[in-house]
């Protein structure tokens, strides 16, 4: 029996082991062109799949620029398969940021516009003090999430020509911000756009690719009814893992116009990707009289949205009584998370800690409790994790460094 | 080229595994590098079920797809493996990673490591030459890179024009070709 034989046969007819199978080999055909250079051109040979492993590990500014190669790269580059692999491998190629952003809110002349400016911060071995802004603005830049790839100006802010510019949203009118929000690299920044007519709205903005899209909040309410008065609207940016999409969910608390004292809410979700909007009636909260606390005391971890939150009118008057509300991106669903019976009636705030959902208990002059939710949405694994004590009053704690 | 045929002992835990390329070199390799490689190892493990008494550094694995120059470079990437795939701390260590991937040759060169890694199933050493093939292009022009893959530009002219003046600042800063 010849061994060497039967080796070669079963490494060259088990396609199976071959990572891209019979794909390969069409795409191989599909490559290879009559034109005299190309059949010169050794690299013929790489099947498209390969290619597209490779264009995935470029910067989004080559990206931008090779989208003009060839219209089936142009249409590969916006895929979301293609566009989550790219993030998938970006990110992994280092820990910590790249380049750190900051993102301000530029003073203006007319106080009714807001502008907003996002700074990156370019390493340059050759300065040393770069290096000490660079600690500085890694700090804030935990608040407003991370954004990379950022090269370039904007031509529209030429008076800004600092070095450390790249790329900057000029929304004017956008009035009383409520929701600032990144992630992957797309910033979302909610409020009120004080245009003609006014709406309450967002804009996504992508800084890497330049573009920005403005989004309205729609009026969902059903006739006869009304907002409520005094009443907050709650809104949150999230990213659907499963389906690839970007989603804003938004809370409104309205009354009937006949019977102003009894509450209902009013949930809606917009996906960027089918860009509208749809009301979610399957939840518990419908017309319940569950109610959002604060905008202060919101988070955002794995791919769910945490508010804190009120399960009744009544039990309101009692701190104990928080919850959490909770919103999952991907499944679209609310629940509500209840904390362990504390004995303290000390103020509540969420924070994440060591990877878990936390809650940070605290008054001005007393310790600070961290409790940690060690097994995500089991109720029972709350667990006391750690005491602080502050040596001076406080007025809240603000958040978690590292 | 080695002889590989006297290694008096197989099951020692340093055992050589031999790989013959598609221009008839012997390689005589460690068995925990060959092993990197998922074509082989699934090849060698077919081998030790069918037949377990012609088990031993004897067996020689032909790779028909690879020639010997590439995976003698495999073989050195192989060795380097646990710092080179280590997710960069920061942004120097990144700017080494960078360094450490320029010095596996032409672009070229990059291509044949590329096509071996894939048809051995290596998936690290995939990433690796993927990122730094990567590398060289990502400042290259539109031009180069059609002629570098082999691909003819298939927009209409007037259609380039207006996507380059629109995304301007894409084309800025691109390297000589």
């Amino acid at each position: 029996m010849s061994r060497s034989r039967r080796c070669s046969l079963s490494l060259r007819s088990d396609d199976s082991k071959w990572r891209w199978g019979r794909r390969s080999r069409r795409c191989t055909l599909s490559l290879s062109s009559d034109d005299s250079d190309s059949r010169r051109c050794r690299l013929k040979s790489l099947p498209e799949e390969l290619v597209e492993e490779i264009l995935a590990w470029l910067p989004v500014k080559s990206l931008v620029r090779f989208k003009c190669v060839k219209k089936s790269w142009s249409a590969l580059f916006q895929t979301p398969t293609f566009i989550a692999k790219h993030l998938r491998y970006n990110q992994s190629k280092t820990k910590n940021h790249p380049n750190p952003t900051l993102l301000v809110q530029l003073l203006s002349r007319r106080s009714l516009v807001s502008k907003y400016l996002l700074q990156s911060h370019h390493h340059d071995e050759a300065n040393d003090h770069r290096s000490v802004y660079h600690d500085h603005l890694l700090q804030y830049h935990h608040d407003v999430g991370s954004v990379s790839e950022k090269e370039g100006r904007l031509p529209f802010v030429d008076y800004f020509q600092g070095e450390n510019m790249m790329s900057g949203l000029f929304t004017d009118g956008l009035l009383l911000p409520n929701m600032f929000a990144c992630i992957n690299g797309i910033i979302c920044i909610g409020g009120l756009f004080n245009c003609y007519p006014s709406f309450h709205g967002f804009v996504l903005w992508n800084p890497a690719i330049r573009e920005d899209k403005t989004v309205a909040y729609p009026l969902t309410l059903p006739p006869d009814f009304v907002l409520a008065k005094k009443s907050f609207s709650f809104f949150a940016f999230g990213y659907d893992q499963i389906s690839n999409d970007y989603k804003v969910v938004g809370v409104d608390r309205y009354t009937m116009k006949s019977a102003i004292t009894s509450y209902y809410n009013s949930f809606y979700v917009y996906s960027l990707r089918a860009d509208s909007w749809t009301q979610i009636f399957s939840t518990p909260f419908h017309h319940s009289i569950v109610w959002v606390h604060s905008r202060q005391d919101e988070i955002y971890f794995n791919g769910v949205h945490h508010w804190l939150g009120f399960p009744n009118e009544e039990a309101g008057e009692r701190y104990n009584s928080l919850i959490i509300i909770s919103f999952d991106m991907s499944h679209e669903v609310f629940q509500i998370i209840r904390f362990p019976e504390f004995s303290t009636r000390k103020r509540k705030r969420l924070t994440v800690f060591n990877d878990c959902l936390a809650c940070i208990l605290y008054g001005i002059t007393e310790p600070i409790d961290i409790w940690v939710m060690r097994e995500y949405g089991v109720e029972d694994s709350w667990t006391k994790q750690l005491v602080v004590n502050p040596p001076v009053p406080i007025t809240r704690p603000v958040r978690f460094f590292g | 080229m080695s002889n590989t045929s006297e290694n008096p002992n197989p099951s020692s835990s340093s055992a050589k595994i031999t790989l013959k390329t598609s221009d008839n070199e012997l390689f005589e390799v460690e068995e925990a590098v060959a092993m990197k490689f998922c074509t082989v190892k699934q090849y060698f493990e077919d081998e030790k079920d069918n037949d377990v008494a012609a088990r031993g550094s004897s067996t020689v694995i032909p790779l028909p797809n690879v020639h010997s120059a590439v995976l003698a470079r495999l073989i050195s990437y192989c060795k380097k493996l646990p710092q080179s795939n280590a997710v960069a701390d920061n942004h120097e260590e990144e700017e080494t990673k960078k360094k450490e991937r320029k010095q596996y040759g032409t672009p070229g060169d990059l291509v044949d490591l590329i096509s071996a890694a894939n048809y051995l199933d290596f998936k690290e050493g995939l990433e690796f030459f993927n990122q730094a093939l990567a590398d060289h292009i990502q400042n290259k022009s539109v031009e180069y890179v059609r002629k570098f893959f082999g691909i003819k530009g298939d927009f209409e002219p007037h259609e380039e024009e207006k996507y380059r003046e629109e995304y301007a600042w894409a084309f800025e800063g691109v390297d000589e070709d």
